[in-house]
């Protein structure tokens, strides 16, 4: 054992951090397009460590925000700081964390091979359980320093002694024994008394030391240790000083919590002595170290300010890595909580420092951290409190025009450009004033387009689909290209791996945001949406989901004047279905021509009287798809209600607000929203489909399609989205088709109905 | 609707999960002679992050904590133990959970071998004061073969002590794989269902019966995610945040616990 990280200590403190976002995927999942990102900036985040920070977003991770703050007030990062950043991101993104225990015992085992007259090496396990009451807790007992000493001490004891000797092959199997408490137990090498070897005896009290330290055995630890550092003949005198300090706060950190903090303040004390001793300038480094894991500790409030002080100091800090790890470890101490009051008292520790104090204000929602913003930029003018206050104001806001004066004389070239257009923008809108808005906007993606990252872009976009004043300015700004494709099934928004070859049908495609699904799916009236088929502004894939849609949504409507209106359209998009179209536009009678609609809908199941937000379903639309993405799911557009969100965070700047675009009169919108209102009240699809099967079946019962459409409409009821009703309706088609239609290749393609 | 499926690194990979829903005509899975009674009817996930759960009344809550991560890679399996702090008062119900993933780019052999080192770093949770074991494995349709092997025999190993399993939705009222193997419960996982949503908020939303043995006596919810959960034994809760009293009563209250 060597003095070490304090990482040795740390796993429970260090991998907090790892994990401090919980995820908990249950899926199956499918790609996500992410278009403006939330958690993280747009990848490359090299490019954010550059200093082209985008619109910063206050629900970003705090390490972000700490380079957002140093590149708002003009600091910048050297490239070996900017690498360390990025490494930093990645690690705790793609949870890269590995310890690599598997090669540390491997070359442990590969060094005892040298000696003569051995066993196999045991198995060693490097983590090792708390003992009770904290059973559930692991922690990484033996870390890469144990071995690493080890295989040293093996060869100079080999170069002294011989690989055949009896003393070096006393040394290995203590050592077995020190590895062995590792993961269990507690295996102590017995005291070596029959040789006058001064360093064998010397080694083996050190083997000792060290083993009753894994055994978390500590009392018996330190004194072993303290007897080490008090034999000036032993070679492990100097370092043992220091094993004391890390001993006892091993024990704060594992032992019993009633002797925390009195351990962790001797540990300060002998760590101060080692620092303060000129001869042990050897230990220096790892005592500093040590020493600031127990500032972590006893004096939290005290390190952050420090760490704070350190991060934003301009000279190039050699360990930013764990500065940053260290910091953002304390802010998360202080700022994940939901108790109103202690959080009072928390930002009174924040405002000790500017970082800390910057990045506690964005984060936390409410008036006071509003007014705190506005004040602090008032004082001091700096770019980055201007940025915090923008973020906070609303166009309701006391010197909301200051903001805006401010923001607009943000120049292209400062990191704080995207940020404080995008600000500018949405205070002009809400404000009522939005012809400067849109001018602004304008000019920001006319003339700047190369400063904005995709989510910058994107929310840039939203901006100026709230202010269209025509049909076409709304398609222009519908589409949208992802910043990332994502699985996303832990909230990481991780851009995925994915093969080009395999997903060139979502690869460097716009899709539909959030918002623009939202008001062609609830807001945009039929006559518009049929507007929209023929519209050039759309890309050929999102024109394909907009004609889909009206068809269906003007079929459940029953205005089957739209439906054909929109049928070349569709024939031109959808080459395949062109029989069921011609069947549907050939039909004069009313009736005749909604079950021609009908039938063409059991024949396609992706169809559906909406738009997808994102990618969508990428199965064909002839094809069923095999999670039950078929037909339509009016449920799905039913408002899911979450559990209350905490209102005292921040939330992220994103197209999800509600709103209309400036085109649409209130008489519009309302044709709209009762036109959704109408179809998501038909409820199921499946529902839907049997019931206007049946009824068509009833009346005309010598229509050679009915017995197929009888077995569709029973087959919706297994593929579509059902409900508590659907059993019934399957039933009922089921037993018409067997009853009248039973000896027909259809019913016997039939042989079971579903239900729920 | 979302259904890209995860084939864009060349490997298949949730194909088989279809739901291919028969919902009549089902006999009943057969009964498990073993259940885990014992245990509170609301359990909480105590995920990979510090949990101070102190302050829980364990007649009524017990915990279900993320005791390790084992990762299937090639022939490999890699073990990743919970390194976070979890406190619990005395007394408390205790379920160890075991989250099994799969290398998407190292494709694990399931081979009997790794299939019996996943067993090994299971069964050494034996030694801990715990009331069950849970596995928690999205296994895709060519891992089931694997995952069937690992259920039948891990449940001899820890047997009497209870094996439950977390599962897709899909896997309840679709494909029914699940039912003649010997496990306490199938916990239907009610939040994050991906692109199942639909379909299952549907028939959740008009209080179907929607699940059928094994998936009938337990379900898995999520605090940011309301649903009316189907009238279980046990009600297993998630919580993207960690615990802490005010929001373990609001789930309570959310969920009528």
């Amino acid at each position: 054992m060597t003095p070490s990280l304090r990482r040795f200590i740390g796993s429970v403190l260090l991998l907090a951090l790892v994990c401090n976002t919980t995820a908990f995927a249950c899926g199956p999942f499918s790609l996500e397009a992410i278009f403006v990102h939330t958690v993280h900036p747009s990848y490359p985040l090299e490019r954010f460590a550059r200093g082209q920070i985008g619109v910063v977003q206050p629900t970003y991770a705090r390490s972000y925000l700490y380079v957002a703050y140093r590149y708002l007030n003009g600091s910048s990062f050297s490239e070996a700081e900017q690498n360390a950043l990025t490494e930093f991101w990645k690690d705790r993104l793609e949870y890269r964390w590995n310890p690599g225990e598997e090669d540390w015992i491997k070359s442990w085992a590969t060094a005892r091979e040298k000696v003569a007259g051995l066993t196999e090496t045991p198995k060693i396990d490097v983590y090792r359980s708390r003992e009770k009451p904290n059973e559930y807790e692991t922690f990484l007992n033996c870390q890469k320093d144990a071995f690493d000493t080890a295989i040293s001490t093996l060869n100079e004891r080999i170069a002294k002694y011989g690989g055949d000797s009896p003393v070096v092959r006393e040394w290995v199997v203590a050592q077995d024994q020190v590895f062995a408490n590792c993961s269990q137990g507690a295996q102590i090498p017995a005291t070596l008394t029959a040789t006058s070897d001064q360093l064998a005896i010397a080694d083996r009290n050190y083997q000792i030391a060290a083993a009753q330290f894994y055994a978390g055995l500590f009392d018996e630890a330190k004194a072993g240790f303290e007897a080490i550092q008090r034999d000036q003949t032993s070679p492990w005198k100097s370092k043992a000083s220091y094993l004391v300090a890390r001993t006892l706060i091993r024990k704060a950190s594992l032992g019993p919590g009633e002797t925390k903090e009195k351990d962790l303040a001797q540990a300060e004390v002998k760590l101060k002595q080692i620092l303060n001793d000129r001869s042990q300038t050897d230990l220096h480094g790892a005592a500093a170290r040590l020493m600031d894991l127990v500032k972590i500790r006893l004096h939290p409030a005290e390190r952050l300010h420090e760490l704070a002080k350190l991060l934003v100091a301009a000279n190039q800090n050699q360990r930013l890595q764990q500065s940053l790890w260290d910091y953002t470890a304390l802010l998360d101490q202080y700022l994940e909580t939901e108790d109103a009051t202690k959080l009072e008292t928390v930002s009174g520790i924040m405002q000790a420092d500017d970082l800390s104090d910057w990045i506690a204000t964005i984060q936390i929602a409410g008036d006071k951290t509003k007014a705190h913003a506005m004040a602090r930029w008032q004082a001091t003018h700096s770019t980055a409190w201007l940025i915090a206050a923008l973020s906070k104001a609303t166009g309701t806001t006391e010197n909301s025009n200051d903001l805006i004066a401010a923001a607009q004389k943000i120049p292209a070239s400062s990191p704080a450009f995207a940020s404080a257009r995008f600000h500018a923008v949405r205070l002009l809108l809400e404000s009522g004033k939005s012809l400067e808005a849109r001018q602004l906007v304008e000019q920001v993606l006319k003339d700047h387009a190369r400063e904005l990252d995709q989510s910058a872009t994107n929310l840039l976009i939203g901006q100026r689909l709230r202010m269209a004043t025509n049909l076409s300015e709304f398609l222009s700004a519908a589409p949208r290209m992802p910043s990332a494709l994502s699985w996303n099934d832990d909230g990481r928004e991780v851009p995925a791996e994915i093969a080009p070859e395999e997903n060139k049908e979502v690869i460097g495609k716009p899709f539909f945001d959030d918002d623009a699904a939202r008001i062609i799916n609830r807001e945009l009236p039929l006559e518009l949406l049929q507007q929209a088929t023929l519209a050039t502004e759309l890309p050929v894939n999102l024109r394909r989901d907009v004609a889909q849609a009206t068809f269906i949504r003007a079929v459940l409507l029953n205005d089957l004047k739209t439906a054909d209106a929109v049928v070349p359209t569709l024939r031109t998009l959808f080459p395949a279905i062109s029989p069921l179209l011609d069947e549907f536009a050939n039909e004069s009678r009313p009736d005749a021509k909604k079950f021609a609609a009908i039938y063409l809908w059991l024949k396609t199941p992706g169809m559906e009287p909406v738009v997808d937000e994102g990618i969508g379903r990428e199965t064909p639309i002839t094809e069923r798809d095999t999670y039950r993405d078929n037909w339509w799911c009016s449920a799905s557009y039913n408002n899911v209600p979450n559990a209350d969100e905490t209102t005292k965070e921040s939330k992220p700047f994103t197209s999800q607000t509600d709103g209309a675009p400036q085109f649409l009169s209130q008489q519009l919108l309302a044709t709209g929203a009762k036109q959704f209102q109408t179809i998501s009240s038909g409820g199921s699809a499946p529902n839907y489909l049997c019931q206007q099967v049946i009824d068509w079946a009833n009346k005309n019962p010598a229509d050679p399609r009915v017995p197929e459409a009888l077995h569709l409409a029973v087959t919706t009821t297994r593929r579509g989205c059902t409900d508590a009703n659907s059993g019934r309706w399957s039933k009922a088609a089921f037993d018409l088709l067997h009853r009248k239609y039973g000896s027909t290749t259809w019913a016997k393609k039939t042989p079971y109905w579903f239900k729920d | 609707m979302k259904i890209l499926l995860r084939i864009g690194i060349g490997t298949l990979i949730i194909f088989g999960i279809a739901a291919i829903c028969i919902f009549a005509f089902r006999s009943k899975g057969k009964e498990e002679t073993v259940r885990s009674s014992h245990l509170p009817q609301m359990m909480i996930w105590a995920w990979e992050r510090p949990e101070d759960l102190k302050f829980i009344d364990p007649a009524t809550v017990g915990v279900a904590y993320l005791a390790k991560t084992l990762s299937l890679s090639g022939q490999k399996v890699v073990t990743r133990p919970r390194l976070q702090p979890l406190e619990l008062p005395q007394g408390t119900g205790v379920v160890a959970v075991v989250r099994i993933e799969s290398n998407r780019l190292d494709t694990p052999s399931l081979k009997d071998e790794q299939l019996n080192q996943v067993i090994g770093e299971i069964t050494k949770l034996k030694a801990s004061s715990i009331s069950s074991i849970q596995i928690d494995f999205d296994a895709t349709k060519s891992e089931r073969t694997f995952y069937r092997k690992l259920i039948l025999e891990l449940s001899k190993q820890i047997s009497p002590m209870p094996l439950s399993i977390t599962a897709l939705a899909s896997w309840c009222s679709g494909d029914q794989w699940l039912q003649d193997l010997p496990i306490a419960e199938a916990v239907p996982m009610l939040f994050r269902m991906g692109v199942e949503r639909g379909a299952f908020a549907s028939r959740l939303a008009n209080g179907a019966s929607t699940f059928t043995a094994p998936c009938d006596r337990a379900a898995g919810v999520s605090t940011d995610e309301l649903i009316s959960p189907p009238k279980v034994d046990r009600l297993y809760v998630f919580s993207p945040r960690p615990w802490t009293p005010a929001s373990l009563k609001k789930a309570m209250e959310d969920f009528k616990r």
